[in-house]
């Protein structure tokens, strides 16, 4: 069992397993903060790392270390339900699209082309912009400008599935419309939608924190890394700590998230007929 | 590959352990600063170069237009008759000699005679009574202050009459607005915004809005041959930004950045950094129509959280001077010492006050509720440097007497405050601009008027307001204008936070400019780089 298969899975096991960790901890991370990430404390204002700060203070006195764990959960599971609800949306509509064409399809292909015609933070800026600021605002926006990619994405897989002949079939049996959807074209048109969806979790933390870096993210008091960055960045020449950290939280995460994204891509590379999911390849009627 | 990975890990590993680069406080100090417009140049056409001055908050040039007016000054465009010392005294500029009459009414102002505009024509006084004529038909403050009744012009002498007796006359046409332009330019072929006409030491060659303006000398300037070949005001509204044009040599000088960048520039060599202190104060607007807000027991409680100590020296990094009052220690109605009213900063104080009345965390979240209703502020601010910092460190302040508080930082506050949609609102205010206390007391004391955003009203203090208005002896006005912030403070209407002490960074050798006490005196004749 050696070979570029066997290499793929064993990477994509330890960086999932990694992953897995990550997320465990995140969500653990505010019980292992060293001080209470919002209070501040003048007297202990720009203090370079110590022992009581092991990462410094900011520009506050508050504890960098303790607000880059208590920033995690929201940078991460923020990014992760943008991903969530944008490949859920996307899917939906490219399914309809692809399912039932017609004007339908016309014309929320011609809206995905307006989406996707311009610069996705760009588009996240204006949609954020209108709905003010604030963490929820942010996702919704970033949700608001993902989603016609997983369309796009959805309705050509959709496409060329109906066309298969055990949609066909399913149809000559009398299957309902869900049913078929759902058990004949979803579980095999997923695949592409899944690789996407798993490379932009990364980008999306990119995206999220550079939302609230430009103040449209969570509003202070609360601990999120893109804003952290942005309060720190005048200090970053005299106090660079305070920036430091979080920026290296963005970086290992992204990171990690763009690993995985990858791996998950080369064990579900569908043009490789031995894949971890080798199991749930296509149904087809005999 | 592998060995690549490897270094780029070990990178990232070094830079994690990174600890602390020492830095040390030295900050230049520099309050001696000459503050006239008129200082004789130096210019020399043969070795003069351009100038490149990076400001945070470009304006537009029409003096009469909002206040522009300090944008026509800072830039060295306009001048005004009369220029305020670095004591706050009105010193004539445009004016040799002045007088008033019997009946306290009319001001005489005997012009110079060698003042032209950039268009050649003289400043005589029918072009001094046409230049106010029109500031008074554009500016409402303008007009509420000067309270003119009629001008009448001769020759180089110019005769102001008021409606009531004004003692501070002379100290608004020291204001901004009160800068002299050819009002008869301004017959719609240029934008006057822009390219006002004015007698300053530069012309506006070329605007481009939001950007730049580029100046050139006036070649007949009344006070001899400007020192500088161009000067270019850039506009940088990022501060951090600024700061880098700086350090990368982009602008010869800056205005407006970070007090973080004190240390920065301070310990650099190559910079020059002249700090003063200026009559900007950091205050609290508080509504005093909104629920919480409106008690004043509850406002006292909020007072004595705000550390003004702390804000001013690592906030504002040591450039901000605790204050009780509205107005300088250094001025004679600025006396701190007399604000006996003031509560003193004393959390442990704040719980017990708000404990004993009615204030009580009743469901256990850590926050007050006075009868079943949770206190929740709604603390806004907008972005000048210092002010969210101050904002955030009050809200987490007030959370720790108990009091919830959101924060939200706004491009422009002012429609906010107009609308009273706020319950605090840190702002920073030029409470002297031109060396007198009626106006700042009266636009935000005064029952009903323009910037008493909280609808404060206190008929003793509207009655004080109007003796003020009418009464010309110095001391006396000194100590009305004292008791008015006695009552004002003693209310708990307003906190006076801080006084700033702003600076300006220049190049190491790049003179005539500096921060002076008059946040409005910048460019002038004498600017230049070496």
């Amino acid at each position: 069992m050696k070979g570029p298969v066997y290499d793929a899975r064993i990477r994509y096991t330890f960086l999932l397993v990694l992953t897995l960790a990550f997320l465990f901890l995140s969500i653990l991370a505010p019980l292992f903060m060293p001080n209470d990430p919002n209070h501040a404390s003048l007297s202990d204002a720009k203090q370079a790392p110590s022992a009581v700060y092991p990462w410094g203070t900011d520009w506050l006195g508050r504890c960098v270390l303790s607000r880059v764990l208590a920033g995690a959960p929201v940078s991460i599971f923020s990014a992760l339900v943008i991903v969530g609800l944008t490949l859920m949306v996307g899917s939906a509509v490219g399914i309809a699209c692809g399912y039932w064409g017609g004007k339908v399809d016309s014309i929320l292909m011609r809206i995905v082309d307006i989406f996707l015609a311009f610069p996705g933070m760009v588009l996240a800026l204006a949609v954020a912009g209108m709905l003010g600021k604030g963490l929820n605002n942010a996702v919704l926006a970033l949700v608001a400008t993902g989603w016609p990619t997983y369309a796009r994405l959805m309705r050509g897989q959709v496409l060329t599935l109906k066309e298969e002949n055990f949609v066909h079939a399913a149809k000559l049996n009398g299957q309902t419309t869900v049913s078929i959807l759902f058990l004949h074209i979803l579980p095999n048109a997923l695949r592409p939608v899944v690789v996407t969806a798993s490379l932009s979790i990364g980008g999306t933390i990119l995206s999220l924190a550079g939302l609230s870096f430009l103040g449209l993210g969570p509003q202070p008091p609360l601990a999120e890394w893109g804003s952290m960055l942005a309060d720190g960045r005048g200090l970053m020449q005299q106090h660079p700590w305070i920036v430091l950290y979080p920026g290296l939280a963005i970086l290992m995460t992204s990171i990690l998230f763009n690993l995985l994204g990858d791996s998950v891509r080369d064990v579900l590379d569908p043009h490789d007929s031995r894949n971890l999911f080798q199991k749930v390849k296509r149904k087809r009627i005999p | 590959m592998k060995k690549s990975k490897l270094t780029i890990f070990a990178m990232l590993l070094a830079l994690s352990l990174l600890v602390s680069c020492g830095i040390t406080q030295k900050q230049a100090t520099d309050l001696s600063v000459p503050v006239t417009n008129a200082a004789p140049s130096t210019g020399n056409p043969e070795t003069r170069q351009d100038f490149v001055f990076g400001v945070y908050n470009f304006s537009k040039l029409d003096p009469a237009d909002s206040y522009n007016g300090w944008g026509t000054i800072r830039y060295g465009v306009g001048e005004t008759l009369f220029n305020l010392n670095e004591h706050l005294e009105v010193v004539p500029v445009l004016v040799t000699e002045f007088m008033l009459s019997e009946d306290n009414l009319t001001w005489t102002l005997q012009l110079r005679d060698d003042v032209t505009f950039h268009n050649g024509k003289p400043m005589d006084g029918w072009a001094v009574k046409a230049s106010l004529e029109r500031l008074v038909a554009k500016n409402e403050r303008a007009a509420a202050d000067l309270k003119l009744a009629a001008i009448t012009a001769d020759g180089f002498s110019v005769a102001i009459s008021t409606t009531q007796p004004n003692p501070t006359l002379l100290n608004s046409l020291c204001d901004p607005y009160a800068c002299i332009i050819d009002a008869a330019a301004d017959d719609g072929s240029v934008d006057f915004n822009l390219y006002p006409v004015g007698t300053g030491p530069y012309v506006v060659k070329s605007y481009v809005e939001d950007v730049s303006a580029t100046l050139e000398p006036c070649a007949d300037y009344w006070g001899g041959t400007p020192a500088s070949k161009s000067v270019t005001v850039k506009a940088i509204s990022d501060v951090d930004t600024l700061a880098l044009a700086m350090q990368n040599g982009e602008i010869d000088a800056a205005y407006g950045l970070s007090y973080d960048t004190l240390n920065l520039f301070g310990n650099d060599e190559q910079f020059t950094v002249s700090q003063a202190a200026t009559t900007r104060v950091y205050m609290l607007f508080f509504n005093l129509e909104h629920e919480f807000m409106a008690d004043e027991t509850f406002r006292r409680a909020v007072c004595m959280a705000v550390d003004k100590d702390s804000y001013g020296s690592v906030l504002l990094n040591g450039a901000g001077t605790p204050t009780q009052s509205a107005f300088p220690a250094a001025l004679s109605y600025g006396d701190d010492s007399k604000m006996t009213d003031v509560p003193d900063y004393d959390p442990e104080g704040a719980r017990i006050l708000l404990a004993g009345n009615g204030y009580k965390d009743t469901d256990g979240d850590g926050f007050l509720e006075k009868d079943g209703k949770k206190v929740t502020l709604r603390l806004v601010t907008y972005g000048r440097t210092g002010l969210p910092q101050t904002t955030q460190a009050l809200q987490s302040a007030l959370q720790d007497i108990g009091i919830a508080a959101t924060y939200e930082q706004f491009e422009s506050i002012d429609a906010v405050l107009a609308a009273g949609d706020f319950d605090i609102c840190a702002y920073a205010y030029v409470t002297t601009p031109t060396g007198d206390p009626l106006s700042f007391l009266s636009f935000t004391t005064g029952t009903g008027n323009g910037a008493n955003y909280g609808r404060y009203s206190n008929p003793q203090v509207d009655q004080l307001l109007h003796e003020l208005s009418l009464e010309f002896d110095r001391d006396k006005r000194a100590a009305r204008a004292t008791e008015i912030q006695q009552i004002v403070t003693g209310d708990c209407a307003y906190s006076y936070l801080f006084h700033l002490n702003m600076f300006m960074v220049t190049k190491k050798g790049v003179r005539g400019i500096q921060q002076s006490p008059v946040d409005y005196y910048q460019i002038t004749a004498r600017t230049a780089r070496e």
